[in-house]
């Protein structure tokens, strides 16, 4: 069927105006299409981030009930971290148990007539005057120093002898 | 003439122009609105979320760690402070010393405590304790050797033998370690870790040393009292 325009043509738009005008419109309507898309997405992301969101608050909020009621636990427990801390910096303290150590490893293997007259013990070094009735006492005393293996430096600072206590032998001894 | 016909062009023109592009505007001024409050919403509620979530984890850790230690807290809390005390630890390691000498067959002839002042800057605080032991020489240094293994934790420092026919003389000077309790607890919400090998290594060494022995004191009273006037 043949269309006839009945307006003056001096009263018509312009094509020109009307194919931006539909190309507005179609604009229009795909982006109105994608907004609505958009605005239902969004709706349901808010919704579901709200809905666990809430969900862990309240198990978060239920644990902190938990953790409060075993307050007493968590203080020893922090008290016996603490305690452990500071112990391990103690244990790890300069201390002559060592030399105390080794001096009674070379005590016991020393000959059964030696004495031990005089001792100093520090941190790192320790100081012996051994005292032997006998060359042959005198002999193991030597023997007992250099073989015990406890020592890796062994210095022997003075030599003398008495007719009273006999042989007096000092040894700066370092482990 | 014109000029009229070419106004009424124009307006003709624009009303078919005018709406679709105040809808345009519209549109795009919803989308502005979506994208920057909606969507920054989500973002906003997103990290909530995964703030939420690493909390739930860290506590959930935590009461995990409460939980399996509630039995073993107690004595292991008493084993630690035993061996590191929160107060001047003189008496105790006094105690220790005279029965640890006593079961070695060793007099004690001196015995002197200083310091032990608690300075607050300082981690640790020291005690010097100085002795003179009057004994064999054999069992004074096995007496020295068991102060390495009792709590309170000491450390020995300078130790001095003079010995004449057997029987030693020997000074000794030990500095024993206390340390103030943490006074506050951290934040709920801080994490907990539970004991590290390092630390049970250290708590099942300090269980096998020599425990002082502390005596209990009965509660005396309250008794009823004696009606003074009923004879």
């Amino acid at each position: 069927m043949t269309q006839i325009n009945l307006l003056p043509t001096d009263l018509a738009p312009r094509p020109k105006i009307i194919r931006a005008s539909l190309v507005v419109k179609q604009i229009l309507t795909v982006g109105f299409i994608l907004f609505i898309i958009l605005a239902v997405a969004v709706s349901i992301f808010y919704y579901l981030y709200s809905r666990d969101l809430k969900l862990s608050q309240t198990k978060v909020a239920e644990i902190k009930g938990n953790i409060k009621s075993l307050e007493v636990t968590e203080q020893r427990l922090l008290l016996v971290k603490d305690r452990l801390d500071k112990a391990k910096l103690v244990l790890g303290m300069d201390s002559t148990f060592d030399e105390i150590e080794a001096a009674s490893t070379l005590f016991s293997s020393l000959p059964e007539e030696a004495t031990l007259s005089s001792a100093q013990f520090e941190v790192d070094k320790s100081k012996m005057l051994l005292t032997s009735p006998n060359t042959t006492t005198l002999n193991g005393v030597i023997a007992s120093v250099i073989s015990s293996g406890v020592y890796k430096y062994v210095d022997m600072t003075s030599f003398s002898f008495t007719p009273e206590t006999g042989f007096n032998v000092e040894f700066t001894l370092i482990k | 003439m014109n000029l009229s016909k070419g106004i009424s062009a124009i307006s003709t023109n624009a009303r078919v122009l005018v709406w679709p592009f105040i809808l345009l505007a519209i549109l795009l001024f919803l989308f502005i609105f979506v994208l920057k409050i909606g969507i920054g919403q989500i973002i906003s509620l997103r990290e909530e979320l995964v703030t939420s979530k690493a909390e739930e984890v860290i506590l959930s850790q935590k009461l995990n760690v409460l939980n399996t230690s509630q039995e073993s807290a107690l004595p292991l809390a008493d084993l630690s402070l035993i061996a590191l005390p929160s107060e001047n630890p003189a008496l105790t390691i006094i105690s220790q010393l005279k029965t640890l000498s006593a079961e070695r067959g060793i007099t004690i002839s001196n015995i002197e405590a200083s310091g032990g002042a608690q300075q607050e800057t300082t981690i640790i605080n020291t005690i010097e304790v100085n002795l003179t032991l009057n004994g064999e020489i054999a069992p004074t240094l096995d007496f020295l050797k068991t102060l390495k293994t009792t709590s309170p934790l000491v450390t020995l420092d300078e130790v001095k033998v003079n010995s004449e026919v057997g029987l030693a003389r020997v000074e000794v000077k030990i500095f024993g370690q206390f340390a103030p309790l943490p006074t506050t607890l951290p934040a709920i919400a801080s994490p907990l870790n539970e004991l590290s090998a390092e630390d049970k290594d250290i708590l099942a060494k300090i269980s096998t040393y020599n425990l002082p022995v502390f005596t209990e004191v009965p509660p005396s009273g309250p008794y009823e009292r004696p009606d003074l006037f009923n004879f």
